[in-house]
């Protein structure tokens, strides 16, 4: 709260003291303050896609010429007042960007930054070849009268820009951002729905590209399509925010500070070498700073990303619950209710292996069914497959009744169907309480009931004390722990585990099983993919063997277990062919 | 004086980030010995591996190879000292030939000297040898543990450290596997290996360590650690040591290799 | 039905200076997993050094091709070890950090060159007469160019597939841990394969100099042109990389032709992105993986 107070009031400072310095400085004063704004508020549009995201992007430029062009011809042809053209131009932008994100966004890591170079290049050559643009000589038309009102103007846009990321970042949007910016499969087993976000952050971005392109054309008069699409304004806006820190909030504004008032300096006394000092400078943070001057203030502990909302207090004050003592191992009843999910026939192959091969799993509400097998018997690409990460190339799934149609994984964990990763998926930025909310608020719209689900699910395995931790610094138990709780917090019919337990002292396997118990007696089901078997099978009401993709024993823990091809299978073969050789 | 172990590890403590995933691990293995180190999945063989490569960095302790600190020394280095290493998941060359992946094995051996030692791979792996043409990537797995294999040893190692070569194998194929090795050992290489299948390693070893949560617990001959209930508890997990006696051929191995 | 042979021929031309030029970056990509956004600046510089060769020793274009590719060799080199080596070898966000230190060099490149040759555009006035075949005149300048530009591409591809050196490139290129395992040295393979990358970039700036003339803000297209190569053409795969060469030749020609050669630059990134979208996995299919 804190820090909040003092970053609002840092923001309101800034902001009267440079709008006093337009005011009342010099015309070129409020040319530099304005030119200072613009680069801050396109670093800021570019850390929405590039920071937030992940998608870092090489033609951002694009946006922020076709603003400056819709809002100028809207001037001139349609005889818009400037505010309105400023509306259009983001209207536009947001317009075209919507199906190009769907584009676009499909692309990975340097396809879409080059995408967006050439994406830039093609409406450079257009406008170009436009008559109502001016073609390659560009065209003039009225510009602000008084570059104190235009620098003050800009330098309100760019504060509410600022404030506007500040906001998002404590909003579910921001949220979800951070989650796919971290890792976007764990995003989708949280049940993000990763490519609406993307692209809404596409379009956001977009937006303020094309506002800073308007209000640049409409403090000069003038445009060309070089220096409309000039690829320097893409320089600068990568430069600042990756020297100020990306994906942060304040990484534009710090960054755009330092490398504005450098260019300035630079322009006036070494004008040709301008470039190749920024240039320069971004090679040096690429090796030698990642994280910017953010990521150092951060180490110091200064503006450090606040926590994401925060447990009710009331939860926090209330003492940790207490992992139960076990009762009695979970066993088939004889009145057990219909299966939850029933898995027939299903199969897939890569590439000539067949990874899984014809197998039917059945899970009844309030029963633990156990998944054994050796390594690579095809135990987690079978989560795959009922989980959406994956389609089966054979066999069907039958979930709460129903045939499962081909969903995407962020729509099975909402409908139920929740897993864990074998190699822990956390998201490094966020904390223990973020990563459990994350999940809440994708089955609840409500608010406070999200933050209650998400403070219960974290004090019944025991986690709420750490809530303000990032997963780094808790111990690999814990973190397993952590991850259980983001499926809890799903509230899943089907719950899939796995190797959860892997490397958990008993103190946290005990924990895992209080909750296990607490999630079946409530009906879920779960599967439980794990290697040693003490960890589970207090809790299994079955077991299923894998081997080679196939299930070779399933049914009775005891029975299985003594299953003389499940013995070959899991502890190894006997080596007679091997001493006959050797003899 | 004894001949000095060929390797050694004192409290070597290793991991990824922060926190260590194994714990002031002793090893030593002398010349011509073979060792398995055993373990549920996790547990930490393939850290222990990748630390005596030099893949992730210790936080403390010290590896010794030959007498010699390999600190500081990139993994290639290593292998040029003298460990020849296959590691987790093969790390083949999709579209190299097999004859190609071997040579590679030698690359800075002169070019005859590199096909000297590919036709003794032919010789010592005789499958190999209408494959040399294939390209590894359209190998079945055990013929690309196989290659594994025998491009760890075309450097002419003193040891061969060998990461779970029988994931994913078929049964028979382990043991056609294990009864190659067993042929190495004559020209007194050492080799240790990391299993998660107990059986197979602890019939190929002559002595052998059990790895848990990144501390080695048991170690022994392996011999006697296969008739060890504590193992099987360990290892598989299971409390119920009877699964041992259970098995398809009876009773613990007891052929020597 | 002449001038679509010859404007044919014209583009299958082109398509031997674009496979030099994008063959490098190629590889570049094939060893290290890193675009280098600079590698059109690359070929840039190459050009306008053939240029000062030609203008201040008089030196033939194609007795220039070697010394700029050495030259280039020299800079990929220092640029690897001081650059990307470091970031590499930090591991965790490499992609990201190797983009923007790549993009950052472009315009250190760009600039310094602007510094040295000015704003305006060079050319090197090579072979300007042309071969008659039959009806059909093809410029001699283009063909030389294009045959030298084969030759290039194909000794490296020999000595890639034929020598230890080159194979322990391939080796690296599809597990460095593999290769390590050997006692191979991937630190300098990774130098070996940025070197000669930057080495055919600026052998392609050197040819292709004679064809069109160069300014220095020229880089970015070219980086382009060259990714679009590998992206349609596929990773390691030389016959792909080849046909896609000629396929951008031909585009790009006919383009031109029918277009005009403001269009014809447009072709060129719609043909980018249309590759980008019916490909989005791209070289690095990454699709579906969990």
């Amino acid at each position: 709260m804190r820090d909040r107070v003092i970053e609002a009031i840092l923001l309101g400072a800034l902001v009267v003291l440079a709008l006093v310095i337009a005011r009342s400085g010099s015309a070129y004063v409020a040319q530099t303050l304005f030119n200072a704004a613009l680069a801050i508020l396109l670093a800021i549009g570019w850390n929405v896609i590039g920071g937030f995201t992940g998608y870092v992007s090489f033609g951002q430029v694009s946006f922020f010429g076709l603003g400056a062009y819709i809002a100028a011809l809207a001037t001139m042809r349609l005889a818009l007042p400037w505010p309105a053209a400023i509306g259009v131009a983001a209207l536009g932008a947001v317009i075209l960007a919507l199906p190009l994100g769907l584009i676009m966004l499909r692309l990975s890591g340097i396809f879409f930054a080059l995408g967006m170079f050439g994406l830039a290049r093609i409406l450079q050559i257009s406008v170009s070849a436009m008559r109502a643009t001016g073609g390659p000589m560009g065209m003039s038309f009225d510009a602000a009268e008084d570059p104190h009102i235009c620098a003050a103007v800009m330098l309100l846009v760019a504060a509410a820009a600022l404030a506007g990321t500040w906001l998002m970042l404590r909003s579910r949007f921001g949220l979800r951002l951070l989650a796919i910016r971290d890792d976007a499969v764990a995003a989708s087993a949280a049940g993000v729905h990763v490519w609406s976000v993307k692209v809404l952050a596409f379009c956001l971005s977009a937006a303020l590209a094309a506002v800073g392109g308007a209000l640049y054309a409409w403090n000069l008069g003038y445009l060309d399509p070089s220096s409309a699409f000039n690829g320097t304004i893409e320089l600068q806006s990568v430069l600042m925010v990756t020297a100020g820190g990306i994906g942060t909030v304040w990484g534009p504004l710090v960054g755009g500070a330092i490398v504005s008032g450098l260019s300035t300096f630079l322009w006036a006394r070494f004008p040709m070498e301008q470039q190749i000092v920024l240039g320069g400078l971004t090679m040096l943070i690429a090796v030698a700073m990642p994280g910017g001057v953010m990521a150092a203030l951060a180490r110091g502990g200064v503006l450090r990303r606040a926590p994401i909302w925060a447990p009710p207090p009331a939860a926090t004050a209330a003492p940790a619950a207490k992992a139960t003592a076990a009762p009695a191992p979970t066993r088939p009843r004889p009145d057990r209710p219909a299966p939850v999910l029933r898995c027939a026939g299903l199969g897939i192959r890569f590439g000539g292996v067949v990874a899984v091969d014809a197998v039917d799993l059945v899970a009844y509400p309030g029963e633990l069914l156990a998944i054994i097998g050796p390594n690579g018997a095809g135990k987690s690409t079978l989560f795959n497959l009922i989980s959406g990460f994956a389609r089966p190339a054979t066999g069907e799934i039958v979930f709460d009744g129903k045939r499962l149609p081909r969903l995407r994984p962020e729509r099975l964990a909402r409908a139920g169907i929740a897993r864990t990763f074998q190699t822990s998926r956390l998201f490094p930025s966020l904390t223990v309480w973020e990563t459990v909310l994350l999940a809440a608020l994708s089955l609840h719209r409500n608010r406070r009931r999200a933050r209650t689900e998400a403070a219960r699910i974290l004090a019944e395995v025991g986690l709420l004390a750490h809530w303000r931790e990032v997963p780094e610094a808790l111990p690999p138990g814990r973190q397993r722990l952590l991850e259980i709780a983001r499926a809890l917090a799903l509230q899943p019919k089907v719950l899939l585990l796995d190797e959860a337990m892997a490397g958990m002292s008993a103190e946290e396997i005990a924990r895992v099983h209080a909750a296990l118990r607490h999630a079946m007696e409530g009906g879920s089901a779960v599967v439980a993919i794990e290697h040693v078997l003490p960890a589970i099978a207090p809790l299994a009401a079955r077991v299923q063997v894998l081997d080679f993709g196939a299930t070779i024993a399933a049914g009775h823990p005891h029975a299985v277990l003594n299953d003389p091809a499940v013995i070959t299978a899991y502890l190894g073969v006997e080596m007679e062919g091997a001493t006959d050789a050797a003899a | 004086m004894p001949p000095p172990d060929l390797l050694r590890l004192e409290g070597v403590s290793a991991g990824y980030g922060r926190v260590p995933a194994l714990h002031a691990v002793d090893l030593a293995l002398g010349h011509g010995e073979t060792l398995a180190i055993i373990g549920a999945n996790g547990a930490g063989k393939t850290t222990l591996l990748r630390a005596i490569m030099g893949q992730i960095p210790l936080l403390g302790g010290q590896i010794r190879f030959a007498g010699r600190r390999l600190d500081g020394l990139d993994t290639h280095a290593r292998a040029r000292l003298g460990i020849g290493y296959a590691p987790e998941g093969r790390q083949l060359f999709p579209m190299l030939s097999v004859a190609d992946t071997l040579e590679l094995g030698a690359a800075r051996e002169p070019a005859a000297v590199r096909r000297e030692r590919r036709d003794e791979m032919f010789a010592i792996f005789p499958k190999l040898r209408p494959l040399r043409d294939a390209s590894c990537g359209l190998l079945s797995g055990g013929e690309q543990q196989m290659v594994a294999i025998a491009r760890a040893l075309m450097g002419r190692p003193a040891l061969l450290v060998l990461d779970e070569p029988s994931t994913g194998l078929a049964p028979r194929v382990i043991a056609e596997l294990y009864a190659s090795l067993a042929h190495l050992l004559d020209s007194g290489l050492a080799v240790l290996v990391a299993e998660q299948n107990a059986r197979a390693a602890l019939r190929f070893a002559r002595n052998a360590v059990v790895c848990e949560d990144g501390h080695l617990t048991l170690r022994g001959p392996a011999k006697t650690l296969a008739a060890d209930p504590r193992v099987a508890a360990a290892y598989i997990g299971m409390h119920d040591a009877s699964i041992w006696s259970a098995a398809p051929a009876g009773g613990a191995p007891d052929a020597p290799i | 039905m002449l001038t679509v042979i010859t404007l044919a021929i014209l583009g299958l031309l082109w398509g031997g200076v674009y496979l030099l030029m994008a063959t490098g970056l190629n590889l570049i990509y094939g060893v290290m997993k890193v675009v280098n956004l600079a590698h059109g600046d690359f070929i840039v510089l190459g050009g306008l050094l053939a240029f000062s060769l030609f203008a201040e020793a008089g030196l033939n274009p194609l007795a220039a091709f070697p010394i700029a590719a050495l030259i280039l060799f020299g800079i990929g080199a220092g640029v690897q070890f001081g650059l990307l080596e470091p970031i590499t070898a930090a591991g965790s966000e490499g992609e990201l950090r190797s983009l923007l230190a790549t993009f950052g060099l472009s315009y250190v490149v760009a600039n310094a060159s602007f510094l040295v040759w000015g704003s305006q555009f060079q050319s090197v006035p090579f072979l300007e007469g042309a071969v008659q075949a039959g009806p059909i005149a093809i410029p001699a300048g283009l063909l030389a160019a294009s045959l030298a530009a084969f030759a290039a591409t194909l000794l490296i591809h020999l000595w890639l597939t034929t020598t230890i050196t080159g194979k322990s490139l391939h080796a690296t290129a599809q597990s460095a841990l593999g290769a390590a395992s050997c006692g191979i040295d991937v630190r300098r393979v990774r130098l070996l394969a940025f070197a000669l990358g930057s080495a055919m970039a600026g052998g392609a700036g050197a040819l292709v100099i004679t064809l069109i003339p160069f300014q220095t803000s020229t880089g970015g297209e070219l980086t382009v042109h060259a990714f679009t190569l590998i992206a349609l053409g596929g990773l390691g795969n030389y016959a792909g990389a080849w046909l896609a060469a000629e396929l951008l030749g031909l585009t790009e020609v006919f383009a031109q032709f029918y277009l005009g050669s403001n269009a014809a630059a447009a072709v060129i990134y719609v043909v980018f992105i249309a590759v980008l979208v019916v490909r989005p996995q791209g070289l690095l299919g990454q699709a579906g993986r969990v």
